[in-house]
């Protein structure tokens, strides 16, 4: 692979407790390059955290720190945050799984769109608003001229992704980081928003850290998987691969998966082994 | 034991009366599991409502254990026949209540003696050690709070569960050891379920038929081994079947 667009080694993320320091992300290491990278685990696996710590977006007891934090050569951790301030939603953006608590809910969705252009871009009013209409069209929104006036609770899920989308991409980001985009979805809107950052991607090269517990959404639409389980990567391997998964709890994930393909009276239920937290994954 | 024929559910008054579900007619088998599938706004939540009670706003017939319910008036008899659980157990408890308060509840509100004994035995039925009744829904977690909205639809032994997106919130090896369960209760106590979800992985693994709900409408009912074959007549089921189906 050429020089990643992001490469992060040994990031760990700590919360104080009164029993001394709790690591929820326990040293992990990767690198996205152009390419669709899902990181999957469970609840409290520490995906979003990672996913957080790369846009320094921590709850404020939370401290990250890492061998390297690397993106467009500048380390992440060690910015100050009026430089960080610029390059979230400029360099690096982030789609979260519910618009509604993402977007501001007095102000209207194209209003919201061009304050961004306007921040971003430096536009004038009227420039921000043309723009504005034109992202809408690119998220594919039919009548963007209606759209722009509604407010946040007018809009369904859907379209609030994509909403989410075009504010993103005013700034034309080389880092998206979406996490759980879809999952409030039904899967004929969830293939629609796949296929406008599918079409984003193909612009210009774009690094995606897709960050789910949906496994079969993650071999269906990306090229390759980190598989989570407590604050660890046990896993990686290409996403067309991931029924060869060798890891345990991958292959627990796969086997607890109901699917037409494979009728069976009962679902395997995942058998958790205490080694899978403190070995290392195997690489 | 659940008998629906020819259900229109509307919301609003006058102009803005809205029709959601249109000519909706299908019968569960006691002992049967039927799935509706369906995007969001297809009215399947709506049918699960003016079946719950829910709902009072809706016309045609629902006969539920033979017996013919009211939409304005359920009497005590009616309301015992049917339990419902949630997408969301974070939303479907009492956050202030404990466990074995929140499953008491629907015994005290019905006057049922023994109540402790009760909640012990639907704890012990739904996998969760007694010592969990004195805890509150915070100090447990997703799968488990699902685990005590299981154990509350059971407590007054009724017949019929309507089970809306009852694992959709939950992680997937999760789900299986809630789906594993509800199958479990299933054979074990004769239960029939009336099911929603969108995830057709899971109906096809839970479910005996399916309806597929498209505007309001059942536009499409399958048996189990249509629906694993991909024997379907209708575009749309074709479209849900592809956009969810993986291999």
């Amino acid at each position: 692979m050429s020089d990643p667009i992001l490469s992060v080694r040994n990031l760990r993320v700590t919360f104080p407790s009164l029993a001394g320091r709790i690591e929820a992300v326990r040293g992990v290491s990767f690198d996205i390059g152009n390419e669709k990278v899902g990181l999957i685990g469970e609840s409290g696996s520490g995906k979003s955290l990672t996913g957080r710590s790369i846009m320094r977006l921590l709850p404020k007891a939370a401290h990250p720190v890492a061998d390297r934090m690397r993106f467009d050569g500048k380390e992440i951790l060690s910015l100050p945050e009026g430089e960080m301030r610029g390059m979230r939603g400029g360099e690096i953006a982030m789609i979260l799984q519910d618009p509604k608590f993402s977007l501001n809910p007095i102000m209207s969705v194209g209003d919201q769109i061009a304050e961004t252009c306007r921040i971003h871009l430096k536009l004038s009013k009227r420039e921000a608003r043309a723009r504005t209409l034109h992202l809408l069209e690119q998220v594919h929104i039919n009548d963007p001229a209606r759209v722009y006036p509604l407010f946040p609770h007018e809009v369904s899920g859907g379209m609030g992704q994509r909403i989410m989308i075009a504010m993103m991409i005013v700034a034309r980001p080389s880092l998206i980081i979406a996490d759980e985009p879809t999952s409030a979805l039904d899967v004929s809107v969830r293939g629609q928003i796949l296929r406008i950052l599918d079409e984003l991607r193909a612009e210009r090269p774009t690094g995606l850290l897709f960050i789910t517990h949906d496994l079969n959404l993650v071999r269906r639409f990306c090229d390759r998987v980190l598989i989570m389980y407590s604050g660890r990567i046990v896993e990686e391997l290409p996403a067309s691969r991931l029924d060869e998964a060798e890891h345990p709890y991958t292959r627990g994930l796969l086997d607890a998966i109901p699917r037409l393909d494979r009728p069976r009276d009962r679902l395997a239920t995942l058998q958790r082994d205490p080694r899978w937290i403190t070995e290392e994954a195997g690489r | 034991m659940i008998e629906v024929e020819d259900l229109q559910v509307f919301y609003g008054e006058g102009r803005d009366r809205f029709h959601a579900v249109r000519d909706v007619s299908f019968r569960v088998e006691k002992g049967e599991t039927y799935g509706l599938v369906g995007e969001s706004g297809s009215g399947k939540s709506s049918v699960l409502n003016a079946i719950a009670g829910r709902h009072s706003d809706w016309t045609g017939t629902v006969r539920l254990a033979g017996a013919e319910v009211d939409p304005r008036r359920r009497n005590p008899a009616d309301r015992q026949k049917v339990q419902i659980v949630f997408q969301d157990p974070f939303g479907a408890i009492h956050p202030k209540h404990t466990i074995g308060g929140t499953i008491a509840e629907p015994l005290a509100i019905n006057r049922r003696q023994n109540r402790g004994e009760t909640v012990d035995a639907l704890l012990r039925q739904v996998g969760l050690p007694g010592r969990f009744r004195y805890r509150y829904p915070h100090q447990i977690s997703g799968g488990q709070r699902q685990r005590v909205s299981i154990a509350r639809a059971l407590a007054l032994q009724s017949p019929i569960l309507l089970l809306d997106e009852p694992t959709s919130a939950l992680d997937v090896s999760v789900q299986a050891e809630i789906l594993n369960l509800l199958q479990d209760l299933r054979r074990d106590q004769g239960l029939t379920y009336l099911m929603v979800t969108h995830d057709i992985g899971v109906v096809g693994h839970m479910c005996d038929r399916i309806g597929v709900m498209k505007d309001g409408r059942i536009v499409e009912e399958l048996t189990k081994a249509q629906l694993v074959r991909g024997e379907t007549a209708h575009p749309f089921t074709r479209e849900l079947l592809s956009e969810s189906l993986l291999g």
